[in-house]
């Protein structure tokens, strides 16, 4: 093994020249004598890559567990999220309510428990939704190109131009309150997001070496935007949609905790949150609590989709 | 030059357009009866005043083909008149006129914060070369970017306002009123701040030019402002348009925790209320700002960058 | 003064990444255990393929190592001084007064958002040789010493107002500012065109032979080490072959890998690939045979059918054409005279960008017979590529007419187009980037049978198969990703990837720029040999114009988008017409003399 660069995970070629002629084509590894034929950078270097980062594995466990709250809250939650019992109002997190229990004597880690399913359907959703019209418009734009690519960039800027959370408020006014309703409002607000970050994937894809090599080698337009555009393009949309997950939670609570998602009973994170607002200072729990099991459930989002992110540029 | 912010400058008018036209298109067009959700919310239970109902048709065009609504709508946005807000029965404008300041104050010093906190945080990251203080130092921005503002506002007033008593918990009087909301507002925007100037930090030390000024003999400390500093800045100035943005979104939030009246809190009464024209001029407000904003940005980069002014002959 | 040298490395190794403990760590050192010196006013070259540590070795100097990169083992001194290790506060006393750097790509070596005036400025005041109030004047004399012809204007100036010529005049401006003992020049021309890249060479000898200061070339070029060099370190794989005054080393070099290295550089006199390898008997013979398709048989290419180095001016070329066996009719010379394979006339190419229209290509003609290679030269912005990307079809012509096998192909559309795309296939620069990243070699070259829809399964993998026998690769290679592959294994499946339509015509766009000489070498002699299997011709477009003569039988010289000069090889080789072509060829390094018989001519 001759050239430090391929043995060396993520260390530069350092300050070799890529050879006569090719300033500023970046040369990867190894145009040295052609002996290396025996890199393995696949394979089991991932098992050991995750076993190196304690926090991913973490955040992948908690996010399993949240999910698993959400599916199937009766197993996890230990009382009713909606019928409390009076005399046990009020009380700090303890053996029995281990996030304590609100002016009605509820107990708040099943509040919680059920709220995750309300609040990450709605995320779910509204991912979906802004990944699925975001993504198929980029990709649309991208590939047809022209006036159709134009118009649909200029909606774009325009809606780019709207902070995403007044966009969804603007949404919620129309179609009204509750969960279903936010979701949607969230969605619409990522739509813009996905179909600038697939264009400008599908466009960058186009533009490569090896797809105009395709072209010129005799392959048709359509196998190609299949076989070498599509792969290449699909990559960061997936990875924003991971990211997204995280900042939908986000607008999704703030939606509820500003009091447009599901009325009272009902436990939205987010409206959890709110309703501790009025004890603040006699029971702190109830505001910080909930809020914590948001910000971790935000934080192992973002820690699995930019290890998905990383991974991918691995790939590569 | 001056073409060039010429042609921004209609750029921008055209997103204000396109702005108030998508409004009117998701408020009025879809296929609820907008007088219906006014009257719905105002609280009027059922008990319609047929003539108060024909009274708002009439004052809305509801009746008239959509184009007719959408000239008439046009023909006040271009005035500045987005109309009458429904619950308070007074100008949009007025109403935005009002609260406007209160908003600025708020945002101007957030930015102010989440600049300082974010630049100082990039760069100290940028100057350390490893070791524990830099990683920990990194894993702050991710952590910022996680925490909605209601949280973060909500455990500072129980820090600052309940336990110590430092600021007051709500209110809009006097500076000190100011300092938790400006904070919590500038908390998100600091972290996307140093996110992206730690990332155009690090890969501005790659540059080639770097090698030529150690080279030169230049320390680390020298070469990070006099040299990586400007360079890297370029990509977060661009960010600025959206900073800006996101603090009028965030305002909503913040004034709403910290019970301040504002711009913000504006739109979170006028969602509750459905207010539909309060909202549409909420929205070409933040097209506008964002419009305005941009055109400054546009005016400033290449002050910084020299590359996109108009370069003289090359030899 | 004394007879102790200026620079002096004893057993240097260089390692990258973490520092490991454990025996296998010099195994990943980029320098493992060099020894050398510089002496005062010397000139030493250090040469090297990728891969070979020599830029490793030169930054290990001055302590520009990438953060993760350390000298593990050795000492370095320099005036006398053992400065190994010394930390940064130490050694920024040394950079740039002591020792210069002149760094390889001008285009990003200057801070593209500071005036070129401040950045020649702040080495001098780093230093103390100005002060604020006089700094001005200094950096005007060291910009019109440069070359610049209007120093005070200059130096007003941003980085990309500037030409890359111009740009490097700064950049050794500013290494030699200070007039340092010692300049390292790393690869300070190979990002230029080759007309620049002389002018350049010129003016660092000039300034520093001026100052007596030494120089540390490193370079891939064993021309310009040739030329510039008063000795010679070859370098290969981290470890140094072999060192001698460049007299020696040309003359009589001792080590196997530097006769390669000698044998493999493209020249512009001696025997050429085409006039030695194809008539060679075992040619159609056997088809795996010239190629060694052994298990793996790219590596340390010996020497085959190359006459060793030295000089050899008895052997016969150019006269000797090569005529391709497999197909007589197809001559151009036969009876019928068929029309040419691929007819360029009057071509041009406009951009509209806003309100301007740039002139990529202006009326060309060019005609590729079949058999033939022809060989399109240019520098940068001299419109060959887009000549290339016309000739494809990938762009059409704003004027003039393509023609493929007497057909007008001008305007034809994408489905009257496809059937023939099959008989003429490209070949880019850039194996990294023309391969799909996520394909296996065998879905790569079966992808254009796939596309045509020839034969099936079981027939296509033969084919492929077959392919890669032909390009000499081992078949090991067609499971594996491009990405697992060297930069000359990727070309070859980028060929056998073009060949699998036994197409007529090959448009090579610098098909071995990207790779190193002796990768290079390989890959020319891999060309010759298929073009006389399989009666291939081939539009070769280069920027090296000792590449063009080991393969061409006409040249065509574009400068500025417009023909300059055509004709037979031998004839603008040998007699070039235009002065232009006469610049290009005394730019080629590799011709100054030192002394009759040590300059490249072997």
């Amino acid at each position: 093994m001759s050239d430090p660069a391929t043995t060396l995970p993520g260390g530069p070629a350092p300050h070799e020249p890529s050879g006569p002629g090719t300033p500023s084509v970046p040369v990867g590894p190894g145009s040295g004598p052609d002996l290396g034929l025996d890199r393995s950078r696949r394979g089991t270097g991932g098992a050991r890559a995750v076993a190196r980062r304690p926090g991913l594995v973490l955040s992948a466990l908690f996010l399993a567990l949240v999910l698993t709250w959400a599916l199937t809250p009766g197993i996890f939650a230990p009382f009713d999220p909606l019928v409390g019992s009076p005399k046990d109002k009020l009380l700090p997190p303890n053996g029995t309510y281990w996030f304590g229990t609100d002016h009605l004597g509820r107990d708040l880690f099943s509040r919680v428990v059920h709220g995750a399913s309300l609040s990450l359907t709605a995320t779910a959703l509204a991912v979906l939704v802004g990944f699925l019209v975001g993504s198929s418009l980029g990709l649309l734009s991208g590939y047809v190109g022209g006036r159709f690519d134009d118009a649909v960039m200029r909606c774009v800027d325009v809606l780019l131009s709207i902070p995403g959370l007044l966009l969804s408020l603007a949404v919620v006014t129309v179609l009204g309150f509750g969960t279903l309703n936010v979701a949607v409002a969230v969605g619409v607000a990522a739509v813009a997001g996905f179909a600038r970050v697939m264009r400008a994937d599908v466009l960058r894809a186009r533009t490569q070496v090896f797809v105009e090599a395709a072209e010129a080698l005799g392959v048709g337009r359509w196998r190609s935007l299949i076989r070498h555009v599509l792969p290449h393009a699909v990559g960061s949309v997936l990875v924003m949609a991971a990211l997204e997950f995280g900042t939908a939670i986000l607008a999704v609570s703030s939606l509820s905790f500003l009091g447009f998602g599901a009325p009272p009973p009902a436990p939205e994170w987010g409206s959890l949150v709110s309703e501790g607002r009025n004890y603040l200072v006699s029971a702190w729990w109830l505001t910080t609590l909930p809020g914590a099991v948001i910000v971790a459930t935000m934080l192992a989002t973002n820690r699995v989709a930019r290890a998905l992110d990383t991974g991918r540029g691995d790939d590569r | 030059m001056t073409r060039y912010l010429l042609r921004r400058a209609a750029q921008g008018a055209f997103v204000l357009w396109a702005a108030f036209t998508a409004g009117f298109v998701i408020l009025y067009l879809l296929p609820s009866d907008p007088v219906e959700i006014m009257l719905a919310s105002t609280g009027s239970m059922g008990e319609l005043d047929p003539g108060a109902v024909a009274a708002l048709r009439a004052e809305y065009h509801v009746d008239e083909p959509f184009y007719v609504q959408y000239g008439i709508a046009l023909w006040r946005f271009v005035q500045g008149d987005f109309g009458t807000s429904i619950p308070q029965r007074l100008p949009v404008t007025e109403l935005i006129g009002q609260a406007l300041p209160e908003t600025a104050g708020l945002a101007a010093l957030a930015f102010v914060i989440a600049v300082l906190l974010g630049g100082s945080l990039a760069l100290l990251t940028g100057y350390l070369r490893g070791g524990r203080l830099r990683r920990l130092l990194l894993s702050l921005p991710p952590l910022l970017v996680s925490i909605p503002s209601f949280w973060a506002g909500l455990l500072l007033l129980q820090v600052f306002s309940f336990r110590l008593g430092w600021f007051p918990a709500i209110g809009n009087r006097g500076l000190a009123s100011l300092v938790l909301p400006a904070v919590t507002l500038a908390l998100p925007t600091a972290a996307i701040i140093a996110q992206v100037l730690i990332k155009s930090l690090r890969q501005t030390w790659d540059e080639a030019f770097v090698v030529t000024a150690t080279a030169k003999g230049a320390s680390r400390l020298r070469i990070l402002f006099v040299d990586v500093l400007r360079h890297a800045s370029l990509p977060s100035l661009t960010l600025v348009g959206m900073t800006v943005g996101n603090m009028l979104a965030g305002a909503i939030v913040v004034e709403t925790v910290f019970s301040r009246l504002g711009v913000g809190r504006l739109v979170e009464q006028a969602v509750a209320a459905q207010d539909i024209p309060m909202i549409q001029g909420l929205v070409v407000l933040s097209a506008l700002v964002f419009v305005v904003v941009n055109l400054v940005v546009d005016a400033v980069y290449p002050l910084l960058d020299p590359r996109i002014r108009p370069s003289r002959a090359v030899t | 003064m004394s007879t102790q040298p200026l620079l002096r490395l004893t057993d240097l190794r260089v390692g990258y990444g973490p520092a490991r403990r454990g025996g296998d760590r010099h195994e990943t050192d980029a320098v493992r255990g060099v020894s050398l010196r510089v002496d005062r006013g010397e000139t030493v070259a250090l040469v090297g393929e990728s891969g070979s540590g020599k830029s490793s070795t030169a930054h290990a100097v001055n302590g520009l190592l990438p953060a993760t990169g350390r000298i593990s083992a050795g000492r370095v001194h320099f005036g006398g001084q053992d400065i190994t290790g010394w930390p940064d506060r130490a050694m920024r006393h040394l950079r740039g007064a002591e020792i210069g750097f002149i760094p390889q790509d001008p285009a990003v070596a200057l801070n593209p958002v500071r005036r070129i005036g401040h950045q020649v400025a702040d080495v001098l005041l780093l230093h103390g040789r100005a002060t604020r109030r006089n700094v001005r004047g200094l950096v005007e004399k060291i910009l019109e010493e440069a070359g610049l012809p209007d120093p005070a204007d200059y130096a007003r100036r941003y980085p990309h107002e500037l030409s890359g010529g111009m740009r490097q005049r700064v950049l050794i401006g500013i290494a030699l500012a200070c007039a340092p003992r010692l300049v390292i020049a790393d690869e300070p021309t190979s990002a230029l065109d080759v007309t620049v890249q002389r002018r350049i060479l010129d003016h660092i000898q000039r300034l520093t032979s001026a100052n007596g200061t030494a120089v540390l070339l490193i370079t891939h070029d064993l021309g310009v080490a040739a030329d510039r060099a008063d000795r010679i370190v070859v370098m290969r794989e981290g470890l140094l072959v072999e060192q001698g005054p460049t007299e020696r080393i040309l003359g009589d070099p001792r080590h196997a890998y530097t006769r390669r290295l000698l044998g493999a550089v493209p020249t512009l006199t001696g025997p050429t690939l085409i006039a030695t390898s194809s008539p060679r008997p075992e040619a159609e013979a056997a088809p795996e045979s010239p190629l060694e398709a052994g298990p793996n048989p790219e590596p340390r290419p010996e020497p085959r059918s190359r006459p060793e180095a030295g000089p050899n001016p008895e052997v016969p070329h150019l006269e000797s054409r090569p005529r391709p066996e497999t197909d007589t009719e197809k001559t151009p010379e036969s009876g019928t005279v068929p029309a040419p394979l691929l007819e360029l006339r009057g071509v041009t190419k406009e951009f509209k960008r806003a309100a301007s229209v740039t002139v990529a290509v202006s009326d060309v003609d060019l005609v590729v017979g079949r058999g033939r290679t022809v060989g399109l030269v240019g520098e940068s912005g001299s419109g060959k590529s887009t000549t290339a990307r016309m000739a494809l079809r990938l762009e059409a012509p704003t004027r003039g007419r393509v023609l493929f096998d007497g057909v007008d192909i001008t305007t034809a559309t994408r489905g009257k187009l496809r059937p023939l795309r099959r008989r003429f296939q490209p070949v880019y620069q850039n194996p990294f980037a023309s391969l799909d990243p996520r394909l296996s070699v065998s879905a790569l070259i079966d992808e254009p049978l796939d596309a045509f829809g020839e034969g099936d399964r079981a027939a296509r993998r033969r084919r492929v198969a077959e392919l890669v026998d032909q390009v000499a690769l081992p078949s090991s290679v067609l499971d594996r990703h491009a990405t697992e592959l060297s930069g000359g294994q990727r070309q070859r499946v980028a060929i056998a990837r073009a060949l699998v339509l036994r197409p007529e015509l090959m448009v090579l766009d610098e098909p071995v720029s990207a790779l190193d000489v002796s990768v290079q070498d390989q890959i020319l002699r891999l060309l010759v040999e298929l073009q006389a299997r399989l009666g291939l011709s081939y539009l070769f477009i280069s920027h090296d114009l000792a590449v063009v003569r080991q393969i061409a039988h006409e040249v065509t010289i574009l400068r500025s988008g417009s023909v300059v000069e055509s004709g037979p090889a031998e004839r603008v080789f040998d007699n070039p017409h235009h002065s232009y072509t006469k610049e290009l060829l005394m730019a080629v390094p590799g011709r100054l003399n030192h002394g009759a018989d040590t300059s490249l001519r072997w």
